[in-house]
């Protein structure tokens, strides 16, 4: 099938105003945050619900057309850069709050709506979500579950999204088939369990970077919206401090003290870390416990307590936009992932060397607790195009010897992602990982070449 | 300016998409109608590189989408928070690039050629700008105040220079106005890419009102107020000899010197619509509230989205003329947030934000009546 007749078939299924091959499209779609190289589509499609959804994967299917899914664009790793040409979808205009459950603390979400969205409508209803991304407003909900990721925003306390608070998904097959997962898929029952029948299928599409199918519909865990809560901001001089504080925010697993617990370095001022703690609570007295509790943990750990405001600031700013990083430069990810409690410190050497041997200072090394271990990042600011060689090059040698010491990453993303670094390194597991994409996607038509090649030996 | 001169900033885009906002109608009305990342500030940067790197060529489709943003700033005052990144600035430089290359949108070229020829953007002789005001326009008359009312004004809303000088009266200033020697101020031009001719006009205007000797310009036209007071020192090439002031800040001063004494009107809730031209452009956001709050009787409520994060009337850009529906959904969506806010007057203080707001009020049935701020005064004196 040609070109033409693609499109024409593809506009009886989203409408002409929701298909564009124009070239200034493809172009506006071909890159992510990173410093990847731009990656043109054959097609910019945007479907409207999920029957289009199932509509275009079978055309794709049958024609054997690569489809790649995109939210709102913001990831790091060329998780959804279309390197087979194909389709692309933007899944921005499916951005409905389907349900929101006050009673029994369930919201129903399309994939495109974003973080921002939901919160929005969730706190006119004193409700909340309390484990979000801090990509800014744009980030859909769908594209944070596809990643598993999480912010700093209750992390702490609630972990990632794959932790707990998804219930369920509802998710378009590689091949149309449109299922539900969890609780959700039993018939008459509505989301309110991310585990179901059999295995936590719910589990398998969290973190699948898309290519096991797409996901349409996001159920997740609500929460009454906390009426008090508290800001801290310590500064440290050491990082084994930071982790013995982060040990003990965390040690009382089920009941930990911090919502949040967010600290960064700079490189211009290595040796000074910034300790950001927000505490949150549903009654005044045990708000006052847990900031009595952290603040004295603190002391203990050679913290020294600062302006509380600066913590207050961040956090407020984490789901409507912590736009102001972006001022210096267009700003890359390097070593993003999770890495056990007590080995940060290493981590946060390997960032020091790295950076001072490229004499490169316009980079932070981030961590921010969940129970029992860090999140830890590196952004770099960089001008483009002339630092762009430079940034990668320093990039690949965080995620190289990050890699080594043991970091999980959220995603992998395309050839120009981080998947270089686990080529060959993974054995059986990524066997069973591309096993399970050829039995779902026989085709190999749902993001080919992210997370998995299939080529690979 | 050519987009070679904003290489820097264009490349300096992250992709960050705070621009974008949380969803279509949050921030971007042209993300709102385009839809696709094209229409977004984000999506025409990674255009405008794939332009000057020569991967792409204006085309007459492109040319279109660039016609959907409303150059209302909003991703501006967003960027000025991360990148400061003056994307309407790289926009219109997108549009004037289109003009030298060739590429026009044949529905631009009506609307230019009438400017051009009858220097208003109606087709109307310049006589008719006479002999609105003439019983004001004495020739030979001097003053240190010029009062600039500008095409919308003098062809579709008279009555605003009516009130305006009225009011002018009431307070016992003097002013004087060009009459037939007042061009249309360019904006036109400037949005539509048009800059030889946006040039004309202003070297015209400015030569006008200089050979006039006055201190300050007047006007009641949120487009002309920012076209004079920052597109003219440009072309002018320095600092222009006279300044530019918009109605709101001189009513504002009026009320506050005591020379315009305010008692209550007939309205009681009002809502106050931010024109972009002259808040995000000119930051006057706070003077406009003040006289109405200033009405003892009045109690204005603010909309979801104003001042700086205000939504476009849908007249900004010449969107109008290119993709007059799309505007339309727009205009009809401010008119949505207007009455959101229980108010049954919406005020704002630019003649274009009325035509659109007032269209948009009538088509959609709402029952909100829109009024301009010289109107609200004059009514506030009258009573």
């Amino acid at each position: 099938m040609g070109s033409n007749e693609i499109k024409s078939e593809l506009i009886k299924i989203v409408g002409k105003d929701n298909v564009s091959d124009s070239d200034f499209e493809l172009y506006a779609y071909s890159r992510d945050l990173s410093p990847a190289t731009p990656q043109l589509a054959s097609f910019i499609v945007r479907p409207r619900n999920t029957e289009d959804v199932k509509k275009i994967v079978e055309l794709a299917n049958k024609h054997r057309i690569p489809v790649y899914v995109r939210g709102c664009g913001c990831s790091h790793w060329a998780a959804w850069l279309p390197v087979k040409g194909g389709i692309l979808l933007d899944m921005t205009s499916m951005d409905r709050i389907v349900e929101i459950d006050e009673k029994n603390l369930v919201a129903v979400v399309e994939a495109g709506c974003t973080w921002f969205k939901l919160m929005e409508e969730l706190r006119k209803r004193r409700l909340t979500y309390l484990s979000s991304e801090m990509g800014g407003p744009a980030m859909t909900v769908g594209g944070s579950v596809a990643k598993a990721g999480g912010g700093p925003y209750g992390t702490c306390k609630f972990g990632f999204h794959g932790h707990s608070d998804i219930l369920g998904l509802e998710v378009v097959l590689p091949t149309g088939d449109v299922v539900k997962a969890g609780s959700w898929a039993m018939p008459n029952c509505a989301p309110f369990r991310r585990e179901g029948l059999g295995p936590d299928l719910t589990g398998l599409f969290i973190g699948s970077e898309g290519i096991l199918g797409i996901i349409t519909k996001v159920a997740l865990r609500v929460r009454p919206l906390p009426e008090k809560e508290e800001f801290l901001y310590f500064e440290f001089n050491d990082w084994r401090d930071v982790v013995e504080t982060g040990d003990a925010a965390t040690r009382e697993i089920g009941d930990e003290f911090a919502y949040s617990l967010d600290c960064s370095e700079e490189a211009s001022s290595m040796g000074n870390i910034g300790v950001k703690i927000y505490v949150f609570g549903y009654d005044q007295h045990i708000i006052e416990y847990r900031k009595r509790v952290l603040t004295k943990t603190c002391q203990k750990n050679n913290g020294k307590k600062r302006d509380s405001n600066i913590a207050k600031d961040t956090f407020m700013k984490v789901v409507t936009g912590l736009s102001e990083i972006f001022a210096a430069g267009v700003w890359h990810f390097a070593g993003c992932g999770t890495v056990p409690l007590h080995q940060l410190p290493r981590y946060v050497e390997i960032w020091r060397k790295i950076v001072q041997k490229h004499n490169f200072y316009r980079s932070t090394f981030g961590a921010w607790t969940f129970p029992r271990g860090w999140t830890v990042y590196v952004h770099m600011l960089y001008r483009e195009p002339d630092e762009r060689e430079k940034v990668i090059s320093i990039s690949n040698e965080i995620n190289r010897r990050f890699f080594e010491n043991g970091l999980v990453p959220y995603g992998i993303g395309g050839p120009e992602g981080l998947q270089p670094f686990l080529k060959g390194k993974l054995g059986a597991y990524y066997d069973l990982i591309k096993r399970i994409k050829q039995c779902l996607d026989p085709n190999n038509i749902l993001q080919p070449n992210i997370l998995v090649s299939l080529n690979d030996a | 300016m050519m987009l070679e001169s904003y290489k820097r900033q264009i490349y300096n885009c992250g992709r960050c998409g705070y621009c974008l906002g949380g969803y279509l109608d949050h921030i971007c009305p042209s993300r709102f109608i385009g839809g696709f990342e094209s229409a977004t500030a984000r999506g025409r940067m990674l255009i405008a590189r794939a332009l000057l790197e020569r991967k792409l060529n204006y085309s007459q489709e492109l040319v279109s989408v660039l016609f959907k943003c409303f150059l209302c700033g909003a991703c501006d005052v967003k960027c000025s928070q991360a990148a400061k990144i003056k994307v309407t600035e790289i926009t219109k430089a997108m549009r004037a690039e289109a003009i030298e290359a060739g590429v026009i949108l044949e529905k631009l070229i009506p609307a230019a050629k009438i400017l051009s020829e009858s220097r208003n953007i109606y087709g109307k002789p310049s006589a008719e700008r006479a002999s609105l005001t003439c019983s004001y326009s004495k020739k030979n008359r001097s003053s240190d105040l010029l009062y600039f009312p500008g095409c919308v004004i003098t062809f579709r809303f008279p009555e605003i220079a009516q009130n305006t000088i009225q009011l002018l009266k009431v307070a016992g200033v003097d002013f004087i106005l060009l009459g037939e020697d007042e061009w249309c101020c360019g904006n036109p031009f400037l949005s539509m890419g048009m800059l030889k001719e946006a040039e004309r006009f202003a070297l015209h205007n400015i030569g006008a009102i200089r050979r006039k000797g006055v201190k300050t310009v007047l006007t009641s036209c949120a487009g002309c107020y920012r076209v004079l007071s920052q597109d003219y020192p440009k072309i002018f090439g320095g600092e222009l000899p006279f300044k530019v002031m918009h109605v709101t800040r001189f009513l504002n001063q009026l009320v506050n010197e005591g020379s315009l004494k305010l008692k209550r009107t007939k309205y009681g809730k009002v809502t106050y619509h931010d024109p972009c031209e002259i808040g995000r452009y000119g930051g006057i956001y706070d003077e406009p509230r003040e006289v109405i709050q200033s009405v003892p009787n009045l109690k204005l409520v603010e909309m979801n989205k104003s001042r700086d994060n205000s939504w476009c009337c849908g007249g900004g850009g010449s969107v109008n003329i290119v993709h007059t529906n799309l505007a339309f959904s727009v205009s009809a969506l401010r008119i949505k947030q207007a009455q959101e806010t229980g108010a049954k007057v919406l005020v704002t203080a630019c003649p274009t934000c009325l035509q659109m707001l007032e269209l948009a009020s009538k088509r959609t049935g709402a029952k909100i009546h829109v009024i301009d701020i010289a109107s609200l005064v004059l009514d506030a004196i009258k009573t």
